[in-house]
Order: C-alpha cells, then sequence, then structure tokens
C-alpha cells in the first residue's frame, strides 16, 4: 500500500474527494483506501515525522508519496509548475547534517525550515543548499528512511521565498489541490523488473538461493548471461554424470563459485594439495575460508599408536615454506 | 561545468580568485565567510556532482602539509602531502574521495603562499623530503583555471634535495608544459589497462590518452612516475598490464622514470558501503572482496601477493629496474 501525505486540507481536498476512502477512527487526519492511503499532518516537521511514524507503525506501506506547495529560491523556478524533489535537507537554526535522496532523475532539491521564510536573508542562506523551502519533507524522508521504504515528492511553487509575504493559502488551496491532484494520476508507477534465474537442475530452496546469488554475481562481472555461463562450466556434463543430484548440484555451484573467483580457487586447490599430508590419514585441517588469516588448525582423533606416529611423520614432512608460498602469491593460475 | 561558486568574502580580491573567475563569466557567485558554512555542512550525495557541481574558493587553515601513512611514495624519506584542493571532476568507481567528504563539490585553496611557508618549515628538518599534491583532489585536471605550479617550481628550483610529485589522470598540462622540467618534480600518471580504464575510471582521459600526455612531457624533459594503482582483477588483467606496461618501458627513458608503484584495490568500510550505493552494478563489486585485517575491503591475502607480485615480474621482464619499483603493502 502506499502513502500519500500532504501537509494541508486544503491541498489534500481533491485527493480525498476522489479517492475511494475512510477517514481513520483514531489518527486523525488518515484516510484508507484498498492500495492507498491520505495522510493530512499539518504544517511543521515535528507534526510531519510523528503523524507519518504512527501510520508505518500501525500499517505496511511500501513507498511514501509526499505532495504539497513550497517556496522557490531559485528565480529559474517558475510559479505554478510541479517538480520532483531528488534530496532533502533540513535547517533548524543550523543546517542538519542529514539528508534523504529518492531515486529520480531530477536535480531539484529541497531544504525543509523550522519557521517559515519571511525574509530575503534568510532565503538567501537556504539556497546555498537547495533550490525549493517547504516545511516537511525532511520529516518524510527521515520516515522513510527508519522504516526501510522509498519516498517521491512532488512540490508545486506557490511563490518566491522570502519575497512575497505570509500569503493567503486558503483562497488558492483548491486550485493548488486540483493541479497537484491531476498530476498524480498522471504519475505511473514503474516496477523494476525482476530477473530470476531458474537452476538446470532441481535443488532444495537454500541451493537456489545459492544459485540465483552466484549466477547474479557472474552475469554481473563478466556481463554473459545466464544460458552462456552455464555453458562455459560445461553444465551438459554434470547434468549427464552418473551420481546423485544432491552431488551434481554441489559440483554445479562448486563450479560457478570457480568461474567467479578462479585465483582464490587456485590458491585455495594449492593449500589442499600441500594439506594432503594431513588430510590422508585422516587429520581434518581448519584454514580461513576467505583466505585472510594465514594460520590453520588440525584435528584428529586418534585411537591407537598408528595414528600417533602417522600425525608426527605428517608434522616431520609438512612443507610449511610451501604454505608460505601460496600465502605469499606464488601458485601456478 | 560549476552550478555555482562560493568564495569567502576575504578572498575576494586575492588574485588566484580573480584568475579562477575569469573562466566562469556567467556562474552566479555567492559570497560566504567561510567555506565550511555550507560545505560539508549537510550530506551531499557523491554522485550530484554530475548535475549540480559547485566551486568553493577558500583558504585552508591548519596545518597545510601532512605526513603521509606508510607505503606512501618509495625510499627512506619523509613524505608529504600538501592540501590545495579538495575533491575531484573525474569519477573513478573506486575512489576512496566518495566516501571521505561529505560533499562532492570542489573546494580550491587559493594560499599557496602559506602552504610553501610550510613547505621551506619542513624541508629545513628533512632537506630530501617528498612532497605529493593529489591526494584529495587531480593534481592537474583544473591546472588550467588555478595556475599555481609555477609558483611551486620557484620552490623546488631553490630547494633541489626536495622533490615534489603531482598526482594525476589529467591531459591537462597546458599549466607546467612550459615550465623549465626540473630533476626533483615528477608529474605522475594514474595507469591501468586500456578496458579497465574504460572500464573504471569514468569521466578521465582515457589511458591511451594519458600515454600520449606522458610522451609530451618525456620530450620535454620532465620525470614521470607511475602508479598502477588500484589494480582491479578482471579476466584480461594479466593481458592488459603485459601491454600497458609494454608501452611504458618503450616510451620513457630508464633515466625519466622516478618510480612505478603497484597496489591491489581496496576500500575503508565506508568507501565501500559508498561504491555500492553508487555503482552498484559496477563488475568491480562482483568480486569475492573480504573484510580483511585491518577492517578494510579487499582481496584475499594470496590473491593479493599474486596480483602484486605478477605485475612486478611483468616489469622486470620489460627491463624496468626493480630499484624504481615498490609495492603498496600496507603493512600485509
Amino acid at each position: 500500500m502506499k502513502l500519500i501525505h500532504l501537509a494541508h486540507r486544503g491541498e489534500a481536498q481533491e485527493f480525498t474527494k476522489n479517492l475511494d476512502l475512510v477517514a481513520h477512527s483514531e489518527i486523525n487526519g488518515l484516510y484508507l483506501g484498498e492500495k492507498i492511503a491520505v495522510l493530512i499532518s499539518d504544517e511543521g516537521i515535528y507534526n510531519t515525522l510523528s503523524k507519518i511514524s504512527l501510520c508505518l507503525g500501525k500499517f505496511k506501506f511500501d513507498k511514501i508519496l509526499n505532495f504539497g506547495i513550497a517556496g522557490a529560491l531559485d528565480s529559474k523556478l517558475e510559479i505554478d509548475e510541479i517538480y520532483q524533489i531528488r534530496t532533502s535537507y533540513s535547517f533548524g537554526d543550523k543546517p542538519e547534517f542529514k539528508s534523504f535522496t529518492s531515486k529520480t532523475n531530477s536535480i531539484i532539491d529541497c531544504i525543509s525550515t523550522h519557521e517559515r521564510v519571511l525574509n530575503l536573508e534568510f532565503a538567501n542562506k537556504l539556497s546555498s543548499f537547495a533550490k525549493i523551502v517547504d516545511r516537511e519533507l525532511w520529516a518524510v524522508g527521515f520516515a522513510a528512511k527508519q522504516a526501510n521504504i522509498p519516498f517521491e515528492s512532488y512540490k508545486l511553487i506557490s511563490d518566491y521565498a522570502g519575497k512575497t509575504d505570509c500569503f493567503d493559502i486558503k483562497n488558492k488551496a483548491l486550485s493548488f489541490s486540483e493541479k497537484l491532484f491531476s498530476f498524480y494520476q498522471k504519475l505511473e508507477d514503474i516496477e523494476t523488473p525482476n530477473y530470476q534465474y531458474t537452476p538446470p537442475i532441481s535443488m532444495s530452496f537454500t541451493n537456489k538461493a545459492r544459485y540465483e546469488k552466484l549466477i547474479t554475481l557472474a552475469v554481473n562481472k563478466y556481463e554473459y548471461t545466464e544460458e552462456l555461463i552455464l555453458e562455459k562450466i560445461n553444465t551438459h556434463e554434470i547434468i549427464n554424470e552418473k551420481i546423485r543430484e544432491k552431488a551434481k548440484v554441489s559440483i554445479l555451484l562448486n563450479r560457478i563459485e570457480e568461474f567467479i573467483n578462479p585465483i582464490n580457487t587456485k590458491a585455495k586447490f594449492a593449500l589442499d594439495q600441500n594439506f594432503s599430508i594431513f588430510t590422508k590419514i585422516g587429520a581434518k585441517v581448519n584454514y580461513d575460508k576467505n583466505l585472510e588469516n594465514k594460520s590453520f588448525s588440525l584435528v584428529m582423533e586418534i585411537n591407537s599408536q598408528t595414528n600417533l606416529d602417522n600425525l608426527k611423520r605428517s608434522i616431520d614432512l609438512f612443507n610449511m615454506s610451501k604454505h608460505n608460498q601460496i600465502w605469499n602469491g606464488s601458485f601456478d593460475v | 561545468m560549476f552550478e555555482k561558486i562560493f568564495i569567502e568574502k576575504d578572498i575576494k580580491d586575492n588574485t588566484y580568485t580573480k584568475k579562477v573567475l575569469t573562466h566562469f563569466k556567467d556562474t552566479p557567485i555567492q559570497y560566504l565567510d567561510k567555506v565550511e558554512d555550507v560545505w560539508g555542512r549537510v550530506k551531499k550525495p557523491y554522485l550530484q556532482k554530475r548535475t549540480s557541481l559547485n566551486l568553493f574558493i577558500g583558504k585552508k587553515m591548519g596545518e597545510l602539509v601532512k605526513e603521509a601513512p606508510d607505503a606512501y611514495g618509495m625510499g627512506e624519506q619523509k613524505h608529504y602531502y600538501f592540501i590545495h584542493a579538495y575533491n575531484c571532476i573525474y569519477e573513478c568507481q573506486y575512489c576512496y574521495l566518495q566516501g571521505y567528504f561529505n560533499s562532492p563539490d570542489i573546494v580550491l585553496f587559493i594560499n599557496h603562499d602559506e602552504i610553501i611557508q610550510q613547505m621551506q618549515k619542513k624541508v629545513d628538518m628533512n632537506p630530501d623530503s617528498w612532497f605529493h599534491a593529489g591526494e584529495f583532489s587531480d593534481s592537474l585536471a583544473l591546472s588550467h583555471i588555478t595556475d599555481e605550479w609555477s609558483e611551486y617550481w620557484d620552490f623546488f628550483k631553490k630547494n633541489k634535495q626536495a622533490k615534489l610529485e603531482l598526482r594525476t589522470k589529467s591531459v591537462n598540462i597546458k599549466s607546467i608544459i612550459n615550465l623549465e622540467p626540473l630533476e626533483n618534480v615528477f608529474v605522475s600518471f594514474t595507469l591501468a589497462g586500456f578496458e579497465e580504464g574504460k572500464k573504471f575510471d569514468l569521466k578521465t582521459p582515457s589511458v591511451k590518452a594519458r600515454l600520449k600526455t606522458i610522451e609530451k612531457l618525456v620530450n620535454k624533459g620532465f620525470k614521470i612516475g607511475i602508479h598502477f594503482d588500484p589494480i582491479i582483477y578482471t579476466e584480461s588483467t594479466i593481458e592488459s598490464y603485459n601491454e600497458i606496461i609494454g608501452f611504458i618501458a618503450k616510451l620513457i627513458p630508464k633515466e625519466k622514470l622516478g618510480y612505478i608503484s603497484i597496489g591491489v584495490v581496496r576500500f575503508t568500510k565506508d568507501v565501500y558501503r559508498e561504491v555500492e550505493r553508487n555503482y552498484s552494478d559496477s563488475s568491480m563489486l562482483h568480486q569475492n572482496f573480504i573484510k580483511s585485517f585491518d577492517g578494510k575491503v579487499r582481496y584475499s591475502t594470496p590473491m593479493r601477493m599474486w596480483i602484486l607480485n605478477t605485475v612486478k615480474d611483468i616489469c622486470i621482464k620489460n627491463n624496468i629496474d626493480e630499484n624504481v619499483i615498490y609495492l603498496c603493502m600496507e603493512n600485509d
């Protein structure tokens, strides 16, 4: 469900009139529909933050859309035009460090103030940071960030900040609301395509997730298609092997991993070969699979003198200098 | 180029300020007390440099010449970097500036006389010190606008034991090409393979163009440094470095090649997060990076050692003197 946020009842009137909504019994200013809700928060950062947070706590929203009137801080912006906002800043007694950016190609930023902008000096100060000033957007961005959902904002320019006295919003409210609502109706929802990769062998849910992760990595790294990657790692050979399905899955996933990171694979192979003196006698060698920490540990169950003798001999024969060489990058690639 | 220019009130009549402004006659100007009143006060997303880049001109206060971290430059001498600008017009995907400052806006500092005074103090203590330009910005990219290098040249002419390094990926050598080449001044270029340069060094001059610039400088008698850093591993890394090192070996006579540094890509945690945000579809990110011993994100130890040694071997095979090669290892 999407949450449409507006600060003033006047701005919101066309939204609440034309969308199929019911006023919520507990949260004043919230109107709920099937796929959409409208929230009228009242003016200011605190009102906005508290009301949106309340709504986000009670209902599951996947996006916040902010609409509203705002003042221009740049004379190149036109009155009555609607601009999509890129980054939202805030200014109380001083600029607030945090900023919130929405996904857009717009290059217009907005700064939300705690006080109305009543003089040019203040407007000039704000113009160092953004081209538009409002009273709420930063709170919308903040709440969206906390809830880990995206936000978009569309601002209708009502005046040049600091150049006009407090103008009469009530008389113009209907016209502002009509423009904003008509703009909202034209907005097209562009959904990001969701790519899905299908493993060539049936596998468990966990392995499927791993397969998707690995294929995504390989596709992005080499800019190959899934089909080409599967061809390059000889998938048909794995499929035709007369082994259990589980083993096929394991080989497939390992091959993709090797394909993504051939050097680490070679380094691990060289280490494993050097450790084979221990693994052959039944000892287990544990080492950092990330290949960052050079140390390793040996685990072996001892239940006879032979085990102990084998281990002693293997320790004597282990090639530590070869081990160091591998860590120093000397292995065949 | 710039959306707006912010200038500190106290330096609006400074010669360097005026020189910069002659290049931007139509750009709106706003005066402020200190650059820091606006620059970095709010978190401005890095990629907004593509569409809304501002220029700040100010005076740098405090320490202007700082001791460089370990693994910075070769030799036993003292290494310092000096701060004459913040941020860069280029957009290398691995650049640490994207996680370093809170704004991508460019800052130019104009108090070069004070930087030079601080350099003199360092040289008085350690005459053979190195001074590196380009730690927080490309040292030449905007030099046709700032035109400061002749002032530094005078200093290095007088202090022959001290050394200057101008680090760059730029081909903009207008401001230095007519200066007298000095034995103690090195113009150093960061290079990668031709394809890697195209892929990861966005908005920079191509590697081919950088090589041509090196050729021009060599012909004029300048000394050159080369940074193969950061190396980003791709399927064709070794072929690429074979190719580029071959070019370098032919292009730069032994006596003109000051040094070659070799380093592998690495990020601090913050920079890596920014890179993921800014270039989420970059093939550079789809590799097995690990969190390393010092919290940095990099390749595994054997992998980075293999890359460093392999590229070093290629240099040696191309008859580059081993003594001018140093590896950026950061206490590995």
